[in-house]
């Protein structure tokens, strides 16, 4: 099975525009958090097939930081906020002073903070696609992970979709300016029946 | 030089030595090389899920079909199944929530596809709760394994 083959154009543009509602509304809660002005780049509905995802992430094996969040409720799936390592300890220095020196081993502290962080992200997206979709939805308990890229985003595809072959993922680059970049990835990752779900609400099926 | 032979998820790739097979970021899915060591053909397939039910799926990503049209493959090439040895990595559980042990899953159903193939596993390295990215080299069938350690670092471990 492929999201290729169930998603017509219309209704790519319309993942574009909820990712669009979620993005901006996430982009300010972040932007409440560390005071600063955050970006985001128009969001894309990416079909990625499985077997070319490596190539798609460019560069798999980097260790990232990431925050997975359930989405339970009407059109479940989950939803992940993806910092790079530098990000990630900027973003832990923006909130509690002190700058993390190795993501591996962080603190208590510092693992609260990028949870946190992911989370309410996470949370104010699946919010905004609630609202705008008048679909009950709610959020889990975030997990966080620092692993390999490439891995922690195909495990994220196999619990949202595991029988496709192909990853559909609503994504979003999140960017702070203020001399040193900080670049987030949030994604969407709906899980099959979902769609027909939000297309249905939407009127569009 | 060997030729470094990229598997993506939920695909297999054969190849006559010298060849060096790899595949990236391992969470639950699991890696299992095989090669022949008498005629040094070998193959790795990145398995994702143990088993197909769905007659329309890709029959690569489970173990079962995947491995058994792998070694097929193998077996077109001249490989003969009684020269065959295993090494298999990955499976772990990245998420520490109950209920989604795919990768135990994953790992149980490889066991059981190769010993009813009459496949000997020389080593395996499975379970935890890193990922693992990995090279088989057909040559002499060593595995090495990367996974996240401390201080960022990667940690090398060869099976």
């Amino acid at each position: 099975m492929k999201w290729k083959d169930m998603v017509n154009p219309m209704q790519m543009d319309v993942l574009k525009e909820i990712g669009n509602i979620g993005a901006g509304n996430a982009a300010t809660s972040l932007s409440t958090m560390i005071s600063k002005e955050v970006e985001i780049d128009v969001p894309t509905v990416k079909l990625v097939d499985l077997s070319e995802l490596y190539e798609y992430l460019k560069n798999p094996e980097e260790i990232v930081a990431s925050t997975i969040v359930g989405i339970k409720g009407e059109a479940p799936g989950k939803m992940l906020m993806n910092f790079d390592s530098d990000s990630t300890k900027h973003l832990i220095e923006l909130l509690t002073g002190e700058r993390p020196e190795d993501l591996t081993n962080m603190n208590e502290m510092e693992r609260s903070v990028v949870s946190e962080i992911g989370n309410i992200i996470c949370s104010t997206y699946v919010i905004s696609l609630s609202n705008f979709t008048s679909l009950f939805l709610e959020t889990e308990v975030p997990i966080l992970l620092v692993d390999m890229f490439a891995a922690i985003i195909s495990e994220t595809s196999i619990m949202a979709s595991k029988d496709y072959d192909d990853v559909l993922m609503i994504e979003t680059i999140l960017k702070v300016h203020n001399g040193q970049k900080l670049n987030g990835f949030l994604t969407m990752f709906p899980e099959p029946g979902s769609l027909d779900v939000i297309f249905k609400k939407l009127g569009l099926s | 030089m060997e030729e470094k032979l990229i598997i993506g998820i939920g695909e297999f790739k054969v190849a006559k030595n010298p060849a060096i097979l790899i595949t990236l970021g391992l969470g639950s899915c699991v890696g299992v090389c095989l090669r022949d060591k008498k005629s040094h053909i070998g193959g790795m397939i990145h398995v994702m899920l143990p088993e197909l039910k769905d007659q329309n799926g890709n029959p690569t990503k489970y173990a079962d079909p995947g491995i058994k049209l792998m070694v097929n493959e193998m077996i077109k090439m001249g490989a003969n199944v009684k020269d065959m040895e295993a090494k298999i990595a990955g499976g772990a559980s990245m998420f520490e929530s109950k209920g989604f042990e795919i990768g135990k899953k994953n790992a149980d159903k490889i066991k059981e596809v190769l010993r009813d193939l009459g496949i000997r596993i020389l080593a395996e390295d499975t379970g935890g709760n890193r990922a693992r990215s990995i090279e088989y080299k057909i040559e002499d069938g060593t595995l090495m394994i990367k996974k996240v350690g401390g201080k960022e670092s990667i940690e090398i471990i060869q099976i």
